[in-house]
């Protein structure tokens, strides 16, 4: 058991922990700046403080309500995952655009990196996203393979995960325009992994008086590695991922979005993969779906059943189905968002998309390797399904 | 080479193994047949979305429950008690369920951990926590300074038979400058995340 312990008058808004085999790493939301700290826990020694310039997302976050907004911009950290055992990928701002970037313990803001000449950081760019925008990873790493044991707290399981580092990793990218629109980008952590550690064409841009850094466009490393979706704007639109699995709840309006192919007979679909869902847009068409029973849906990224199971078909084209698949999943093809009329921008990262046939009346959700949870609201608590919104504060 | 395969239960496990990316735990005693059934069942459950099983799991139902799944472990973090203007979410009883591996409820006769049910009122102001039942740690993020008008700790013994660590965040007024050197940050004698308390 550890503890982690606040000193002064940090004014606490919200925290993000998260743990990867002997590291664990806080990033903490507060008025006076955001902070990263990494601590080498098996040790208790600090191993990576980030001084952050002020970004201020107040965020409550329960399981049922959840909001958010965005008080000033000038930028740093956004969120932050583990990438491996003892990398971090930080989504960060970089030249008034979005970009990854990685941070190893003793190279971010300074502790213990003297001894050793820092690398020249390396940026990843995305494509031109309203930079008025919220940031969260959703992420479920796997523990290493080793520290499964019988003698630890969790099952002595059967079988474990072949490679802890592999999976999908999910960006909720939240544009904070009116009607706010929210972004979904997957992206896997293997192929993030290479990225950062393989030469490819990049620029070098200064950085700072005497430091440069890489920089590679969106177009040289992004398009076939990404998968994007617009994601119903509410914040209600639980998202849980677990190793390859990213699992949530849509109504069948919204799943008829993510593919023509779960569109339901009785529902009239207006719009085409092409556009936002209609709950980005104006709040009757939100209130009209928002009491609609929920599914679940449950994306899969892994690729080896999605690459022999897409061996037997055709190739999909822009003039047939984009679809394929029997029943309740499909494997959905390639898709495109453009961001208000800004950029377009397509991912190819393969996946498979199954949706539950009957509702699935949870209000919240979470996933693991085997599990699924589903949170019920008990009738006489709450009535009825709220959604909140994110709206402009000026 | 295919009549090999399937006629073998071991060849067939291993190559949809590779496919799920999962790989032979060294202390599995399973014959391969059952894990391949296992194995088959469940992402066949996966890719229908029906469950095979399911279980109630009675949880707090308010705005100051935190919850979190590591692993096979769901845990709830609430309050013992919710202060008088409803701005104390600080969360002090921690319950954790264990679930079901393999997709599945055992097969009859194997031996089975499923929902088991630990309690630990900690007695301390919780605003975050975390843990990894790989590796049996357990995390908690203390904010001192909050209202605390929760009840007592009823039953701290499983939290003072656990070895402790103590992980201290820089001092506020040293976070909006790069954090210094340790050397430096020992010369202007701040106190330093690196120490581990003693049991």
């Amino acid at each position: 058991m550890i503890k982690m312990a606040i000193d002064g008058p940090l004014e606490y808004y919200r925290s993000d922990l998260r743990i990867e085999d002997r590291y664990v790493a806080a990033l903490i939301f507060s008025l006076e700046g955001n902070v990263l700290t990494m601590w080498d826990w098996k040790s208790g020694e600090c191993v990576l403080v980030s001084s952050l310039p002020y970004i201020l997302f107040i965020t409550l976050t329960t399981h049922l309500i959840h909001t958010q907004f965005c008080h000033q911009h000038e930028l740093g950290v956004w969120s932050y995952t583990f990438l491996d055992a003892c990398t971090l990928l930080l989504v960060v701002e970089k030249g008034g655009r979005i970009a990854f970037k990685t941070s190893s313990p003793g190279w971010l803001s300074g502790t213990n990196s003297r001894s050793k000449r820092k690398p020249k950081p390396k940026y990843l760019m995305f494509p031109d996203v309203p930079i008025r925008s919220s940031m969260i990873f959703y992420d479920g790493k796997l523990p290493q393979p080793e520290s499964y044991s019988p003698t630890s707290m969790s099952f002595s399981r059967p079988t474990v995960p072949a490679q802890a580092d592999h999976g999908v990793v999910a960006l909720s990218i939240t544009a904070f325009h009116y009607p706010p629109v929210r972004y979904l980008v997957f992206f896997l952590r293997e192929v993030l992994a290479r990225l950062f550690r393989q030469e490819q064409k990049c620029s070098l841009e200064r950085e700072g008086e005497w430091e440069y850094a890489y920089v590679v466009d969106w177009a040289d490393w992004g398009p076939e590695v990404s998968r994007w979706f617009f994601a119903p704007s509410t914040p209600l639109w639980h998202c849980l991922v677990h190793g390859y699995r990213f699992g949530t709840l849509v109504t069948r309006l919204e799943a008829s979005i993510i593919s023509p192919s779960f569109t339901h007979a009785d529902i009239d679909i207006t719009t085409g993969t092409k556009g936002p869902p209609p709950d980005a847009g104006a709040d009757e068409d939100e209130d009209a779906d928002a009491d609609a029973p929920l599914y679940l849906l449950v994306f899969d990224f892994n690729p080896y059943p999605l690459r022999r199971h897409q061996s037997s078909p055709p190739p999909p084209t822009e003039n047939s189905p984009s679809d394929n698949g029997t029943g309740n999943t499909v494997v959905i093809a390639p898709s495109d968002v453009t961001f208000h009329d800004r950029e377009e921008v397509i991912g190819r990262l393969g996946c498979r998309v199954t949706l539950m046939d009957k509702p699935a009346d949870y209000a919240a959700l979470a996933v693991c390797e085997d599990n699924i949870i589903g949170f019920r609201v008990r009738p006489n608590q709450h009535t009825h399904r709220e959604r909140f919104f994110l709206k402009p504060l000026n | 080479m295919q009549e090999l395969i399937d006629h073998s239960a071991k060849s067939q496990l291993s190559i949809e193994l590779a496919s799920e990316c999962l790989v032979l735990a060294p202390w599995n005693d399973i014959p391969a047949a059952t894990l391949l059934d296992r194995l088959r069942r469940s992402r066949e459950a996966w890719r229908t979305l029906r469950p095979t099983h399911e279980e109630t799991i009675p949880i707090q139902d308010d705005i100051y429950t935190t919850y979190k799944v590591c692993g096979h472990v769901f845990a709830q973090g609430k309050p013992s008690q919710i202060g008088p203007n409803d701005d104390s979410p600080a969360a002090r009883v921690h319950e954790f369920w264990e679930m079901p591996v393999g997709g599945l409820m055992p097969v009859e006769g194997e031996d089975t951990r499923g929902w088991h049910h630990k309690y630990l009122d900690i007695g301390m102001d919780v605003v975050d926590f975390t843990f990894d039942p790989s590796q049996d740690v357990l995390f908690f993020m203390e904010k001192p300074g909050f209202v605390d008008l929760l009840s007592p700790p009823r039953d701290t013994t499983i939290y003072n038979s656990l070895p402790k660590i103590e992980l201290r965040f820089p001092p506020a007024d040293t976070i909006q400058q790069p954090a210094p050197s340790r050397r430096q940050n020992d010369q202007d004698g701040h106190r330093w995340p690196t120490r581990v308390l003693p049991e």
